[in-house]
């Protein structure tokens, strides 16, 4: 399957002298799937997702949408992407209906009758000013917005981190709607595990600007087990540990890259702390070394 | 440019072109009635058009005290504020043009919609720069009707009384001002640091600006051929010579060396040496008036190019 976004020994540094905020990323997203971007603060999700976007410039390397360049050919890229980005970033003079007159203007294929649909069936109204919308209404029609360019690629640079939570299940009930009546690509930023778990269909974590897992979530759950870090469970532990992270009373886990009947099957929340924490243990490795 | 174009532009600079637009619009209007004012006292058709020469009839003294009591009390006032309020509208609606789009994040949602960025800043700034030279060419004509009312024996169009605060350049001066509020607000991206910054800017700009403008003039300045060589009702006066006994024409400082003052009291210089104006003749108002609209119309260009390129490769904020 073509990927429909490609990074190719990407490096981002945003001023000399101080640290990568990409290193080296080699990724190719295929078509078609809902990938969950998953990291912490300061792990390179947005800039990932700017770079895209053609906000930033990679420093290193290059980014590729659909084959296409952000940075050479910025107006090519950026008609193959619906961008959500963190904050709705809506005009707060204007209503929902001129949003969409905004968009239709810059992009002749904005599909305006499907945005009032879509908004219609949430009960936003499109004569309300944007700064009278709540939270997740305004996410709503950033939405509606990035779905109705019909864009192939849809980029949501962590659009639930304001959100409650009935607001953020009823963002993503929309998004995987749209996206996968149309055969559409998302990525999706994200801090919170439970809900895109439901949403996506790959996962990609990053850690200190690198990628630590890329994979299905399929894969993910069917390869890695979680141990309780015991002394019976040594021998599980020692075979492909990937990394240890406290559960929430304090106990140890250890999360192992095996798919026999060790410990028990590993949550996709543990997945990912247990790479996160291995990345971490990588990173304070290499410092030392160096 | 559409009427949506229009309508966005209006929406989202609704505060500074509404309030300013209506301010310098009721001024306006007041300098109109204020000429009128002036009109009616009667002084400049039927006192001052006698000429300096010419005995004023009594009637006169009554419609002078009128004449210069609203000259000093209402048309003063209102020219300044059609001076000002045009600049201020220049700065107030150029700079956050784009530095409030960079600072609110709304360029972020606008960007990942336009995909070209350089058709995105055309919408944004064609209306509102028409807005902001249409508005200021209102009181750029009110300034010239008061002035022409205030001089009544000049031609408002044949005369540099008020060069650069009224008619067409003063429109010119506050698009430039917008221009340059425009392309700081682009680079620095926010609003307030913006708005110092061109204001400094707009003044070292059209301080320099006239400054050299004025040096021009003065390397272009001719003798008045007026009576005892007096600059005429709207020439632009340069300087002073003095016309010596032989003919020749000489500065102060060269008088100096030519014919040291005595100290002994005696008339210095002597009666034979006359004074003449060194002026820019009324005549040629239109002309400069163009030419000093010219170089603010290439200094508006380039300060909006600017603007552009920033737009273009910078990020969102």
């Amino acid at each position: 399957m073509a990927a429909a976004l490609e990074a190719v020994g990407v490096g981002k540094r945003y001023r000399r002298g101080r640290p990568w905020a990409l290193r080296s990323l080699d990724l190719a997203i295929p078509q078609g799937a809902i990938t969950a971007l998953v990291g912490p603060n300061g792990s390179g999700k947005s800039t990932l997702i700017k770079g895209y976007v053609g906000f930033e410039r990679p420093t290193t390397g290059r980014l590729l949408v659909g084959g296409v360049d952000p940075w050479k050919d910025r107006g090519g890229a950026i008609r193959q992407i619906g961008y959500v980005p963190q904050a709705a970033s809506l005009y707060r003079e204007l209503s929902v209906a001129d949003h969409l007159s905004l968009a239709a203007r810059f992009r002749a294929d904005f599909d305006r009758d499907a945005a009032v649909r879509r908004l219609d069936e949430l009960d936003i109204p499109l004569h309300a000013p944007a700064d009278e919308l709540s939270g997740g209404q305004q996410a709503q029609v950033g939405l509606a917005l990035a779905l109705g360019t019909r864009a192939p690629v849809l980029l949501l640079d962590e659009p639930l981190a304001s959100l409650d939570p009935l607001a953020r299940r009823e963002f993503l009930h929309v998004m995987v709607d749209a996206v996968r009546s149309v055969g559409a690509t998302a990525l999706l930023s994200s801090h919170v595990i439970t809900d895109i778990e439901q949403a996506c269909d790959r996962l990609l974590v990053l850690g200190g600007g690198r990628v630590l897992l890329d994979v299905s979530i399929a894969e993910a759950r069917a390869g890695h087990r979680v141990v309780e870090a015991g002394s019976d469970n040594a021998d599980g532990i020692a075979q492909g540990l990937v990394g240890r992270f406290p559960d929430p009373d304090g106990r140890s886990l250890a999360l192992v890259a095996r798919s026999d009947e060790t410990g028990r099957p590993a949550t996709l929340e543990e997945i990912v702390l247990g790479h996160l924490a291995a990345g971490r243990t990588r990173r304070g490795t290499a410092e030392v070394a160096a | 440019m559409t009427r949506f174009d229009l309508r966005l532009a209006f929406r989202l600079n609704r505060f500074e072109i509404v309030v300013l637009g209506l301010l310098i619009g009721v001024v306006g209007v007041a300098a109109v009635l204020v000429a009128g004012n002036l009109d009616a006292t009667g002084y400049g058709t039927t006192c001052l058009a006698l000429g300096p020469e010419s005995p004023m009839p009594p009637a006169c003294e009554e419609a002078g005290r009128a004449f210069y009591d609203i000259q000093n009390k209402q048309a003063s006032p209102v020219q300044t504020l059609l001076i000002v309020l045009p600049f201020l509208l220049g700065v107030l609606v150029g700079v956050p043009l784009i530095a409030r789009e960079l600072e609110r994040g709304t360029s972020r949602l606008a960007w990942s919609l336009a995909p070209s960025r350089t058709r995105w800043f055309l919408t944004r700034l064609v209306p509102v720069l028409l807005a902001v030279f249409v508005v200021s060419l209102v009181a750029g004509l009110a300034a010239d009707r008061l002035m022409g009312a205030t001089e009544p024996t000049a031609d408002p169009f044949r005369s540099f009384a008020g060069f650069g605060g009224r008619g067409i350049v003063l429109a010119a001066r506050a698009t430039f001002i917008f221009a340059i509020g425009v392309a700081v607000g682009s680079v620095i991206g926010s609003v307030l640091p913006a708005l110092i910054v061109t204001a400094a800017i707009a003044v070292i700009g059209l301080s320099g600006g006239s400054s050299v403008h004025n040096r021009i003039l003065a390397s272009e300045a001719v003798m008045a051929v007026g009576v005892n060589g007096d600059a005429r009702p709207g020439d632009l006066f340069i300087d002073q010579r003095i016309r010596t006994p032989g003919g020749d024409i000489v500065t102060w400082e060269e008088l100096y060396v030519l014919l040291p003052a005595p100290d002994d009291g005696t008339e210095w210089p002597p009666p034979d040496y006359t004074f003449v104006a060194l002026v820019v003749p009324a005549e040629r108002y239109p002309e400069v008036q163009l030419r000093e609209v010219g170089a603010l119309a290439a200094g508006s260009l380039v300060a909006l190019l600017i603007a552009g390129i920033v737009v273009r490769v910078r990020r969102p904020g």
